[in-house]
């Protein structure tokens, strides 16, 4: 095809350069020769750049990789957009149609985005991190834009010029639809930099991006990876900037509670037994691979893997001590008629929250039909209380909420905010408020301390 | 018979899309694989030594019946028992990961379902419905709750207490166990083991040696189905080394076609004679590895073998032609021979033994009439070597079709005649 003209397809992933000179392919960003299939290829992402890049040196090409055209998508409601999703849209498009916007939870990053489909008129893939997201935003743009809205993920596989994504299932299918939208929106997009789903990105060929997040810091420092893939952060507005008169009037309070004498005798020898083992093995647990390292050393004797028991008992007493459940039922009792959420670290917690009080519980194994009935209801208030562990953490609205009670969890500041984000949504008048209930004297103290280090706990 | 675009397997109509992602699923689903925590192998140097089970070993085997028997003698409990009574006899056993991995190949034979007298979101809904009034009222009493929910439903309270989350999978109940022998269990166990590894592999080499143009049919609609792409190279006769990853891989090491990669190995084990290669990232460092499997590991493929038939008109030829044209030699081995995107595996290798030149040979038999379409279109745009179809009258090809293709072309009913394609064969050979 040498001399012919200049030719792009679109393979798996990537842009296949054919037809021009060699001398012109090897100029294109990106292009690398593939000497497999003797052919030039650039990676998907590249295609605006490319495209560019010819147009900007009067080079004719044929466009084989493109599978979509331009579309206009009229919203079919008269919502006004809050002037921070004015601004943050008008923002990102002159910054080329691509980067990210950062905003606190429970600020509408959903009709922002409806805004930027509008404004690009491309067919669009928004990519969201959980099966329940995708009912929601599909329900959503459905509202807005009425007509098929197509969705991945949850068992259902229907491409649509407006389609919901989970994570997983962009990824897996990426080579299906890299090609067929012109603009990608990323919500939580810090969840984008893993090795796998920055490939989302990598094998899209979406001149236009949106990255959603209000959590864009990662305790790997991948953040380097957004510029490269979505963009950079063009518009930035945090929690305490917007409260009041956009999200919920907030408070959040610690309560500590102290093991009982029993308890904290076995929380102690469980936690010097495995301590002692670390030290025998010169293992410490915050060193790089400590984790990794640990599980390997206990699966090797007997004497390991009593460590990795006492570690896992001392772990079970520091997130689920009496005082807890004792302190759990007085706060419930004192926000009696209010909607309450409640957050542990573990599935086994929630089992037997849920029991124990008999309040509906809410896991990765919950089925999506039981899901969507036990939040409708806990919007209407047949449920005032909703226990969960990690999959309310994000982004799936619960805005009747007004107290949050964090039981147990992990030490990083995402986790935190994003919980604090689900009761921040405005409801009323509500004046919502988080509460974190700390084992005193075990390591959860510090666990709390880390998770607290944001403005929004200021 | 040949492979059009390797790369792409991918059908844009929306039916079609429907359709592979069924056969995916599918094919995933029989493959049982472990994963990567449960892979025992030891290191050395950059080389990763997979710690296959000899499946002659007494203390393997009795392991194995071990797990065995559990599964065997399991129906109606639950997979949390199931599981920690496995874990038991791990704990016990000096290569508790090995036990794992056996029950983890033995888990996934198994059918689990939910068992309750009444539909545990239905009781649940009751139970957190009621609590909730009471809770409202400042009435709450545990007790009272489930009794009440468990009049409702005329049972017992302890019904009521067990079927709350009688769904979970931890309290399903297994329905059926799909038996195995010990042998079996094991070699599925050492196949399970190297996929495993692969699934964290970033690119894989594979050496060939004598292997019949079915297997490489075979292989190559196997590359194609799981969308690698594939480099060929064919170093002497008779050896052909396939390069395999995905187009991505082009950019930078990706295990994003580890799946695939794994997937792919069953087809591989089916080869008399093969040497694997496979680049490794491994550990949570993503150290570069080498994982090195041949032949010699005496891996057994689970996946059925129909590169090894051969139709009787094709055998039925061949002898005939050997026979009664002595001037040619007939190999069955032939080449791999590039065709635009794809590769092309002739059935025969005909070499005039005076004048030393090689004449290819493909039968269009039992094809399905679109592939044969394609494929014909394919050799007339790209084949280069000269070369000799015959083609079924069953097929009911037009001799249009025919018209203009770079090759000698004999019609057969039964079977070609062998004397007709001596004939046409020296005709291909001297134009």
């Amino acid at each position: 095809m040498e001399g012919t003209q200049i030719q792009l397809s679109y393979d798996g992933g990537s842009i296949v350069v054919e037809g021009g000179t060699e001398a012109v392919r090897e100029t294109l960003p990106g292009c690398v020769f593939d000497s497999r299939t003797q052919l030039h290829r650039a990676p998907a992402r590249q295609y605006r750049a490319i495209v560019e890049q010819l147009r900007r040196e009067r080079i004719d090409y044929t466009d084989k990789a493109r599978a979509y055209e331009p579309k206009a998508f009229p919203l079919k409601t008269d919502r006004l957009p809050f002037p921070h999703q004015s601004e943050g849209v008008d923002t990102w498009w002159r910054a080329g149609g691509s980067g990210l916007v950062v905003l606190p939870t429970g600020t509408g990053k959903t009709f922002l985005a409806m805004l930027a489909i509008t404004k690009v008129g491309r067919p669009a893939l928004v990519v969201t991190p959980t099966i329940d997201l995708i009912n929601q935003w599909h329900r959503e743009l459905n509202e807005h834009f009425g007509g098929d809205i197509g969705m991945l993920g949850g068992g259902a596989y229907d491409l649509q010029p407006i389609t919901v994504s989970t994570y997983d299932s962009a990824y897996m299918h990426v080579e299906r639809w890299g090609n067929r939208y012109g603009l990608l929106i990323c919500d939580e997009c810090h969840h984008l930099p893993g090795p796998s789903y920055q490939m989302i990105a990598t094998m899209s060929i979406a001149p236009f991006r949106l990255g959603l997040t209000a959590t864009p810091e990662r305790a790997d420092g991948l953040e380097s990876v957004y510029e490269e893939l979505l963009g950079p952060i063009v518009y930035r507005r945090e929690i305490h900037q917007l409260a009041g008169e956009f999200l919920a009037e907030y408070r959040t309070v610690r309560v500590y509670v102290d093991l009982t004498a029993e308890e904290q005798q076995s929380y102690q020898t469980h936690r010097d037994k495995y301590r002692q083992f670390l030290s025998r093995s010169g293992i410490s647990l915050g060193g790089p691979n400590g984790w990794q390292r640990f599980v390997v050393e206990a699966s090797r004797s007997a004497e390991g893997r009593a460590a990795y028991q006492a570690y896992r008992e001392q772990k079970r007493l520091e997130r689920a001590p009496l005082a807890k459940l004792t302190k759990l039922a007085e706060l419930m009792e004192r926000h009696r008629g209010e909607r309450i959420l409640i957050f542990t670290a573990d599935n086994a917690t929630v089992y037997r929250i849920s029991r124990q009080f008999l309040v509906p519980a809410i896991t990765h194994q919950t089925k999506a039909k039981e899901r969507r009935r036990m939040l409708e209801r806990f919007h209407s208030g047949e449920y005032s209380i909703m226990v969960t562990s990690q999959v309310l953490n994000e982004g799936v609205d619960v805005p009747a909420a007004a107290v949050g009670i964090v039981l147990s969890g992990t030490g990083t500041t995402r986790e935190n905010v994003q919980r604090l984000g689900r009761i921040l949504r405005k409801f009323g008048d509500k004046q919502a408020l988080l509460y974190e209930v700390v084992a005193r004297g075990t390591a959860e103290e510090f666990t709390s301390e880390r998770r607290r280090q944001h403005t929004a706990f200021k | 018979m040949q492979i059009a675009d390797l790369r792409l397997g991918i059908r844009r109509s929306r039916h079609g899309i429907l359709l592979i992602l069924k056969s995916e699923i599918l094919d995933l689903k029989s493959q049982i694989m472990l994963t990567p925590a449960l892979v025992r192998l030891r290191s050395v140097k950059n080389r990763l030594v997979p710690q296959f089970l000899d499946a002659s070993l007494e203390s393997w085997r009795n392991l194995a019946d071990q797990m065995l028997d559990l599964f065997r003698e399991a129906n109606g409990r639950s997979y949390g028992e199931l599981e920690s009574d496995a874990e038991d006899i791990a704990s016990a056993h000096p290569a508790r990961i090995v036990a794992q991995g056996l029950a983890k190949v033995l888990e996934d034979r198994c059918e689990f379902e939910v068992v309750a007298g009444h539909p545990p979101e239905e009781i649940r809904e009751r139970v957190f419905l009621l609590a909730e009034q009471h809770r409202r009222n400042g009435t709450l009493e545990r007790a009272a709750v489930l009794q009440l929910v468990a009049t409702e439903l005329g049972c017992a309270v302890d019904a009521v207490e067990a079927g709350l989350f009688a769904d979970l999978k931890s309290e399903q109940r297994l329905k059926q166990f799909e038996d195995t022998t010990t042998t079996r269990l094991i070699e599925r166990y050492n196949v399970g083991l190297a996929q495993a590894i692969l699934l964290r592999a970033t690119s894989v080499s594979v050496t060939l040696r004598n292997e019949p143009p079915a297997r490489f049919r075979r292989l190559f609609r196997a590359i194609k189905f799981h969308r690698l792409v594939v480099e060929v190279e064919q170093p002497s006769p008779g050896i052909v080394v396939l390069r395999l990853d995905g187009p991505m891989s082009l950019f930078s090491a990706t295990q994003r076609y580890g799946l695939q990669l794994a997937n792919f190995l069953p087809h591989v084990l089916q080869s008399r004679q093969f040497d694997l290669r496979a680049e490794v990232l491994w550990g949570t460092q993503k150290k570069e590895k080498l994982l090195v499997l041949s032949n010699q590991d005496g891996l057994v493929s689970h996946v059925a073998d129909t590169a090894s038939y051969v139709p009787p008109e094709m055998q039925m030829f061949a002898d005939l032609f050997r026979k009664k044209c002595p001037e040619w030699t007939l190999e069955e081995e032939t080449e791999v021979l590039p065709l635009g995107r794809g590769f092309w595996v002739p059935d025969f290798r005909l070499t005039h033994r005076m004048l030393g030149g090689v004449v290819y040979m493909e039968m269009l038999g039992f094809w399905r009439r679109s592939s044969a379409e394609a494929h014909l279109r394919n050799l007339r745009k790209h084949a280069q070597t000269p070369f000799l179809l015959a083609v079924s009258d069953q097929l009911k090809i037009d001799e249009a079709e025919l018209e203009g293709m770079p090759a000698e072309i004999v019609r057969y009913r039964q079977m070609p005649l062998p004397d007709e394609v001596s004939r046409l064969a020296l005709a291909a050979l001297t134009q």
